[in-house]
């Protein structure tokens, strides 16, 4: 069984795919002389046939490429986790960059804390953006978790144990019912259930903004994550009780 | 992070007394007979200038009453500047006590020290950079980096005003305006008094989780400001460079310059850490963790014969029930005739822009999970339905309170907006009623969620029990 499972996903993104893929080939190499066995996944989501062309090569590459037809990236993540057997599993998107140490650093993370969720130290906006948002770690003292009913500290762009994405799978997207954020809501279930949301220091995601990007699209709807747990006062109450 | 500016030293034997007249301000702010500088605390070759207006009025422009009521347990000086600044000279400055958010005597000495400069033995920080660091045009406080704010208000360079004395005067009132790449200190909207009051939104940072740090010393906003302006140093690692080398190898738009570059790094200096702190001092003031009807209310005002009418008809059909009432826009609660719980949101969200008020009020109502939510006439309850109402629809029954304002105008706007998604709406009079039904052609079925005062306690029991609340 693999230590990792690196899994791309795409759709649109054309040629822009291919600097993503190279990131994570690259990422994959690191981690591969580092002696991690990794399995590297390519999962295209109704993909263009430009995005397609793109990985027309991949299986040369060492990966294995899966077509799936959900318009929606939470079942197609889930997907890609039920075609994946590693311990591990760390997504990137199809028009996104990692460093090429995140596989290494962030598997030594998890394999450290099986419980942890690792996340990049800085998501590194360019494009249409060019800011830079350095992420929490659950485990500072600082840190108040309430934030996740306010707002999304992190992204599903991290390295999770695999059960993580079995016990706690991506909800569908029904913007028509009011309901998007999916990763958000990953993390409010993955955070209830006890994952421990970490950054590994020294680590980027290089994200590209794009005004048509999903998240743009679901700020502009005025959705919200589907109910959870961490929503409800009862389970703050009972926080504040045991603690 | 650069932002010391060095402009003009003063002649150490002047005392830098032509500085005494340059500055801008009210000269009638300040009673210099009254309130002199502490003479013995400020540098030798500046205690002559102890009683000029000047200094006095520097030191009440920088003054945050609120800030320093804080550090020295005196509520009562929170909203009063001369109060403040009197106290400070009689009794805070003596105690350590920092009478300004902006001023930080580490910070000062700190980058007095880069200069050459030091702060003599037995003589105050704070006093000595009223004197010397003003004049040095010396930033004491990590929270306004002068190259950044110079390079977003580039008309500043050229004014006749010293960037910081700007940022301190006017600036940090504006609403959203950042003095550092961390953002705007914690802006939201400023309170329309904010500036007579020298009550800036960054006071809400610095005294963000007070409990938790000495203020005279740090506090929550300049601890994140200096661990995130840590953390941009570190980009600067020969292994940080070499990341993003590499990943600028195979994109190179990662590795075009920032036009405008925004850092923000949770738990410190991210936009809705105070937000969150307001909905957690709501949830913790509120106690009760369920509700069976939450009413949005602006408050300060009767409840009126329709929202009245409708508590009956609830309370009627569903005894046991327990009711939250929340006030959106003023904290006196309107008698409903029932027993209620209420909640205010009003003061807690003080400051906060329309969107953030609404995230409030959203946490709220998500929160304690309730099977029905009725909107009365709050702007903000509202707008929560227009924005959130579908995917509110999926968890609870919709439903409203619908009479002419003040002036007689009807609620047009918010039942175009809001009504398909109502299971039912009460109205004033029997004539609003009718005149909304033949304004919207509105088929019988539709009709029939509009419920009239006189009609409520038969028909609304019957609407509400009749399963158009299973949420």
């Amino acid at each position: 069984m693999a230590d990792v499972a690196a899994i791309i996903t795409g759709h649109a993104e054309g040629v822009m795919a291919g600097l993503s893929f190279r990131s994570l080939l690259d990422a994959v190499e690191v981690a591969r002389a580092g002696g991690l066995e990794v399995d590297v996944l390519v999962v295209l989501d109704n993909p263009t046939e430009a995005t397609r062309a793109v990985f027309a090569e991949a299986e040369s590459r060492g990966a294995t490429v899966a077509e799936v037809s959900y318009a929606d990236q939470g079942k197609v993540r889930n997907s890609a986790v039920e075609l994946s057997t590693a311990d591990n599993v760390a997504f990137l998107d199809g028009d996104d960059l990692w460093s090429e140490n995140w596989l290494a650093e962030a598997h030594r993370l998890c394999v450290t804390e099986p419980a942890a969720i690792a996340h990049p130290e800085l998501n590194w906006f360019f494009g249409g953006q060019q800011n830079l948002y350095f992420l929490p770690d659950q485990t500072d003292p600082a840190f108040d978790p309430a934030l996740l009913r306010i707002a999304n500290p992190w992204d599903a762009l991290c390295m999770a144990p695999r059960r993580a994405y079995l016990e706690h799978p991506f909800t569908a997207r029904a913007v028509s019912e009011g309901y998007a954020y999916e990763d958000w809501h990953w993390n409010l279930e993955t955070f209830a259930a006890g994952f421990v949301h970490r950054v590994v220091p020294g680590t980027i995601h290089f994200k590209r903004r794009r005004e048509g990007s999903q998240y743009v699209q679901a700020r502009a709807s005025s959705v919200l994550t589907r109910p959870s747990d961490l929503l409800d006062y009862a389970w703050w109450a009972e926080r504040d009780r045991v603690r | 992070m650069r932002s010391i500016r060095r402009r003009r030293r003063p002649d150490p034997g002047s005392g830098a007394a032509a500085s005494d007249h340059l500055d801008n301000g009210d000269p009638g702010a300040w009673s210099a007979t009254a309130d002199s500088l502490p003479r013995e605390l400020l540098p030798a070759d500046h205690r002559h200038r102890a009683e000029r207006p000047a200094l006095a009025r520097r030191l009440r422009q920088v003054a945050h009453p609120r800030f320093y009521a804080a550090q020295v347990g005196e509520p009562a000086l929170a909203g009063d500047v001369d109060a403040a600044t009197a106290h400070f000279l009689a009794t805070g400055l003596a105690a350590g006590a920092r009478i300004s958010g902006l001023f930080n005597p580490d910070v000062y000495r700190e980058r007095l020290a880069a200069r050459g400069i030091a702060v003599a033995p037995g003589v105050d920080p704070f006093l000595h950079w009223l004197t010397v660091g003003w004049d040095e045009r010396l930033v004491p406080t990590v929270l306004f980096d002068e190259d950044f704010y110079l390079a977003r208000h580039p008309d500043l360079a050229n004014g006749p005003e010293w960037a910081f004395a700007q940022y301190v005067r006017a600036g940090c009132y504006a609403p959203g305006r950042s003095p550092t790449h961390f953002g705007p200190n914690y802006g939201g909207v400023p309170a329309p008094d904010a500036r007579e009051r020298q009550d800036p939104p960054l006071v809400d940072g610095l005294l963000h989780r007070a409990g938790d740090y000495d203020l005279t010393r740090t506090s929550w906003l300049e601890e994140g400001v200096v661990r995130g302006a840590g953390k941009l140093a570190a980009l600067a690692s020969p292994q940080m460079q070499a990341l993003v080398a590499k990943a600028a190898a195979i994109e190179p738009m990662i590795a075009e310059p920032p036009r405008e570059r925004w850092v923000s790094w949770p738990p410190h200096t991210h936009p809705m850490l105070l937000p969150t702190a307001h909905a957690e001092d709501v949830r913790r003031q509120l106690g009760l963790v369920r509700a069976d009807t939450v009413v949005v209310v602006p408050g300060g005002t009767e409840a009126g014969a329709g929202l009245t009418a409708a508590a009956a008809a609830l309370h009627e059909a569903e005894p046991g029930s327990n009711v939250l009432v929340v006030t959106t826009d003023d904290p006196r609660q309107p008698d409903l005739g029932i027993k209620a719980e209420t909640v205010d949101l009003r003061v807690p969200w003080t400051g906060a822009t329309e969107h953030r008020r609404l995230l409030g009020l959203l946490d709220l109502v998500r929160g304690v999970r309730p099977r029905r939510l009725v909107v009365a006439g709050s702007a903000l309850g509202w707008r929560l339905l227009s924005s959130y109402g579908t995917t509110l629809g999926n968890e609870m029954s919709l439903a409203a309170v619908l009479a002419p304002s003040a002036d007689g105008e009807l609620p047009v706007d918010d039942f175009q907006g809001c009504f398909d998604l109502l299971d039912w709406a009460v109205t004033d009079t029997e004539a609003l009623r009718e005149e909304l039904c033949a304004r919207y052609l509105l088929a019988e079925a539709a009709c029939a969620r509009l419920v009239s005062v006189a009609a409520c306690a038969t028909t609304l029991p019957e609407l509400v029990l009749g399963g158009g609340d299973d949420g």
